[in-house]
């Protein structure tokens, strides 16, 4: 069991060792995206990628296909206007697949931390009157996000892709559990070898 | 594939420009207010005549009900009249926080409702005269309100909510009886068959004696088959008698709901399902708004009240709004009773003009 354990650590640890063709993924990918909360709530999303236990396949001689494990960190700002904003600070881990033409996909699961911010006036009983109430609470985020775009490395050498996320996730705590909440994200990737 | 990408597109596109639309400007009109208080951030949006010295506080349904979905029921007559604050309870609509659930009583949500009308009167000014419109379950609460807090009302409209859920389920058991009878003089057969608690009714004779045999109800199973049993007759009683549309002037659409509105559906389904779980579910027996009877104490009620009701109501009958106006300790030229001949349940959708109009006058006259 310990054995296996380590072992798994080290194949995600090690990249670039099983392969010799050069791959289409590249040392590090950086991100920016339209993260759109249930659509219309819009907000940004920096990302920083790092592509992990690289694998290529030949289906045929001069035919690649390209899969890897990918790891990324996320800063997300959206505006849910006067319901609340969101900022959060998330780990993801997926795959992603970079097909012969240049057809991209990826499932990712995702964690991390929400700082939400309510979008209007806060008050609070303080006495007999009221005063300016605190506008943050924390939150734990946990999430998946499938995607599908265009790697235009393959076929133009431009190190861009852009892929599309549906993310579903749940916010916790909220209220006296959870609530789970939908986005989309337009995601514009930059490689850097 | 391409035929797929291309409707995929076509439809995220369709939606975000639905979500582009602005019919209510209900994202910039009017002051978001929220009241943090025992772990629940509960907004307020206050929109209307911002001149005006009265503010009516919506106190919406469920519990676990959004007061969101009333904008449009005020925003053609009494918007243009007075501010409207509308609110949502704690756990309830976009309703935020991190609560115990051991809060969710009857108790604290009366003191949330005194806090908010202080916080009211804390923002635009303690000579603001506010009225209370309480609808289904937001009478049971303005009247619990009203018994256990010091009152800062000057008046309360309510509109098909309850008192004593004694004088509620004989009221639907009426309803169910006297339609299901009136089906069975006119030849119509029940729509569907209804199991209920172990027990089948296949035709409206059976419905019929069912109501002549458990009335008055007084356990969870009895009132379990009561509700299944609403089912025989509303749909006749929904296209016989209800009006079918509504006359609001300025209605809003769902996608304004949806997508530009602080109101956010799944926020407010998730908020109704958990609710519904801890404290208003009677097939779990666990429903603050079951069983209880405030008639001892409603003679301790004072101020003005106006009852503006749906005659065709499923769920809280006239009968209700009858006694409610005996039992109340309001003088007589302080209490009315309005009702509203061709709705159901929601009759300030239903027949929007007159339930404004009724609203205004009432106001007018206790302003």
């Amino acid at each position: 069991m310990n054995h296996k354990f380590i072992w798994l650590i080290l194949a995600c640890l090690l990249t670039n060792i099983s392969y010799a063709q050069e791959s289409a993924f590249p040392s590090y990918q950086v991100s920016l995206s339209f993260f759109g909360e249930n659509i219309s709530h819009s907000g940004v999303r920096l990302g920083m990628m790092l592509p992990i236990q690289k694998v290529l396949k030949h289906k045929k001689a001069d035919e690649q296909v390209d899969k890897a494990w990918v790891g990324g960190l996320f800063l997300t700002y959206y505006k849910d206007p006067r319901n609340h904003q969101g900022l959060m600070l998330t780990g993801s881990i997926g795959r992603q697949r970079i097909g012969k033409k240049g057809l991209q996909s990826s499932f990712n699961i995702e964690t991390g931390y929400m700082l939400s911010l309510l979008d209007g006036e806060v008050y609070e009983q303080e006495g007999e009157s009221f005063a300016q109430g605190n506008r943050a609470s924390s939150h734990f985020v946990f999430g998946i996000n499938p995607g599908i775009g265009w790697n235009f490395s393959k076929v133009t050498q431009l190190p861009l892709a852009i892929m599309a996320h549906p993310h579903i996730y749940v916010q916790a705590p909220y209220n006296t559990l959870f609530v789970h909440r939908a986005a989309l994200e337009i995601k514009m990737i930059l490689n850097l070898k | 594939m391409k035929q797929i990408t291309q409707y995929i597109i076509f439809g995220l596109a369709l939606t975000f420009f639905n979500s582009c639309t602005n019919e209510y400007n209900l994202n910039e009109e009017g002051d978001m207010l929220f009241l943090k208080h025992k772990g629940a951030s509960m907004p307020v949006l206050v929109r209307g005549n911002f001149q005006s010295d009265i503010i009516i506080l919506m106190v919406h349904g469920g519990a676990g009900g959004t007061s969101g979905v009333h904008i449009e029921d005020f925003n053609g007559w009494i918007e243009p009249e007075y501010m409207v604050a509308y609110w949502d309870q704690r756990h309830a609509g976009s309703s935020q926080g991190n609560m115990s659930k051991d809060d969710l009583t009857l108790d604290q949500f009366a003191e949330d409702m005194s806090l908010v009308i202080g916080m009211l009167k804390h923002k635009y000014g303690e000579d603001k005269k506010v009225f209370a419109v309480g609808h289904s379950w937001g009478v049971i609460l303005t009247t619990y309100y009203l018994l256990t807090q010091e009152n800062k009302l000057e008046g309360a409209i309510l509109s098909n909510g309850s008192h004593s859920t004694e004088h509620e389920y004989s009221a639907r058991i009426d309803y169910v009886h006297d339609f299901a009878q009136e089906m069975m003089d006119k030849g119509i057969d029940m729509p569907n068959q209804i199991t209920a608690e172990g027990n089948t009714f296949s035709d409206l004779e059976s419905v019929v004696e069912w109501t002549e045999q458990n009335d008055p109800i007084d356990s969870w199973e009895k009132l379990r088959t009561l509700n299944a049993l609403v089912d025989a007759v509303f749909g006749y009683v929904q296209e016989t008698y209800v009006r079918d549309t509504s006359d609001i002037p300025f209605p809003i659409s769902s996608e304004e709901i949806t997508y530009n509105s602080p109101y956010h559906p799944w926020v407010s389904s998730m908020n109704q399902l958990r609710i519904a779980q801890l404290i208003n579910n009677p097939t779990r027996e666990n429903s603050i708004q079951e069983f209880y009877d405030f008639t001892p104490m409603m003679d301790d009620i004072e101020l003005p009240i106006s009852l503006i009701w749906g005659k065709y109501d499923h769920i809280i009958g006239p009968e209700v709004a009858e006694d409610y106006y005996d039992v109340v300790g309001t003088a007589a030229e302080d209490k009315e009773l309005i009702i509203l001949e061709q709705s159901g349940h929601s009759g300030m959708y239903r027949e929007n003009k007159k339930f404004s109009e009724s609203l205004i006058q009432f106001v007018e006259k206790h302003r």
